[in-house]
């Protein structure tokens, strides 16, 4: 029984290795253990992604509280325009933060998607480390298949997040084989060898076969880079502006859970997004 | 969500329940939560004294 706010933030050693897919199947774990949907939230607090994605579309449905867009985009440019104004840099790490705190409120526990590998961001001092210090999160590794390779990008992965003293809790190795040299039930036996002998507080959490249904969530997740700097989020509305839409104005699907706040989107978005509210819901048909 | 959404996440939950320790992930979680310094890591340092 969890009893504290927790927070987790699940990183990996590059993009595509599946954080997104495991922090999908965390939250459908979480439920599966007896959470309540508003027990629960998701944030992508840095991204360089603008699409639309399974665990977005899944945390609508299910009714969790969920952030899959930012507030951190980093589109084309985005790095030259960091450094060209470099004030705007400490800002970037407190806006994750902020966003972090604002949906985990009233939450038990905290699903935080990392983007890229663990220093992505950094050069705006923005990394995965410096979200996971910001916003008190131990991280779970998303790791590769293999042995000697797979344990050499988990300590790269570990000690980038050690160096500024975050709990590593361990991994979930992903894609793995169900037969040959790298199977499942070897690479299992090694890598918790490994961790037995080397890590002893890390642990091996799962290791998940490659699995036909999962491969095309590797595509469907593809990441739709903004090629434009975001539009500036609208200002928050008045109190008068925050009565509740008349029956006429139902322009979005309706949604168990006010989930995904609006702000701007780039114009290159392959997302439907509502242009009425400029929220992340599909508009109704 | 798609039908095509659905089946993966039947899929994922499949391979979570058979695949993954969320129990032990969740209670490190919380252990690592409550007491960070336990869980940090003892790594070796370059020698600061002078001459090495």
């Amino acid at each position: 029984m969890v009893h504290a706010p927790l927070r987790m933030m699940v990183a990996g050693d590059r993009s595509s290795v599946g954080k997104s897919t495991i922090s999908l199947g965390l939250l459908v774990a979480l439920l599966d253990a007896g959470f309540l949907p508003h027990e629960v939230a998701y944030i992508k607090p840095a991204t360089q992604c603008v699409s639309s994605t399974l665990v977005a579309r899944f945390c609508e449905e299910q009714g969790i509280a969920c952030e899959h867009i930012g507030p951190v985009v980093y589109y084309r440019g985005f790095t030259r325009q960091q450094l060209d104004n470099p004030s705007e840099h400490n800002a970037l790490v407190a806006q994750c933060s902020e966003a972090v705190d604002r949906i985990s409120t009233g939450k038990r526990i905290t699903v935080i998607d990392g983007v890229g590998y663990p220093s992505v961001g950094s050069v705006v001092g923005c990394s995965s480390a410096d979200l996971a210090v910001a916003c008190a999160a131990p991280v779970l590794l998303v790791g590769k298949p293999g042995v000697g390779d797979a344990v050499d990008s988990f300590n790269l992965c570990a000690r980038y997040f050690e160096a500024q003293a975050v709990p590593v809790l361990g991994s979930i190795f992903n894609r793995l084989s169900p037969s040959g040299f790298y199977s499942l039930d070897t690479c299992r036996r090694y890598l918790r060898k490994y961790m037995a002998g080397s890590r002893p507080r890390q642990r091996v959490y799962g290791m998940l076969p490659v699995h036909e249904t999962l491969g095309t969530l590797g595509a469907e997740e593809a990441c739709g880079l903004s090629f434009e700097r975001p539009k500036a989020r609208p200002a928050p509305p008045s109190a008068a502006q925050r009565r509740p839409a008349p029956p006429s104005a139902a322009h979005c699907r309706p949604t168990a859970d006010p989930c995904m706040p609006a702000r701007g989107m780039p114009a290159a978005s392959a997302h439907a997004c509502c242009a009425v509210c400029r929220c992340l819901r599909a508009p109704a048909r | 969500m798609s039908e095509e959404d659905r089946a993966a996440v039947a899929a994922l939950s499949a391979l979570f329940r058979e695949h993954v320790d969320v129990k032990q992930l969740l209670a490190d979680l919380e252990g690592a939560t409550a007491r960070p310094s336990e869980w940090a890591a003892d790594l070796a340092q370059y020698p600061t004294g002078a001459g090495g």
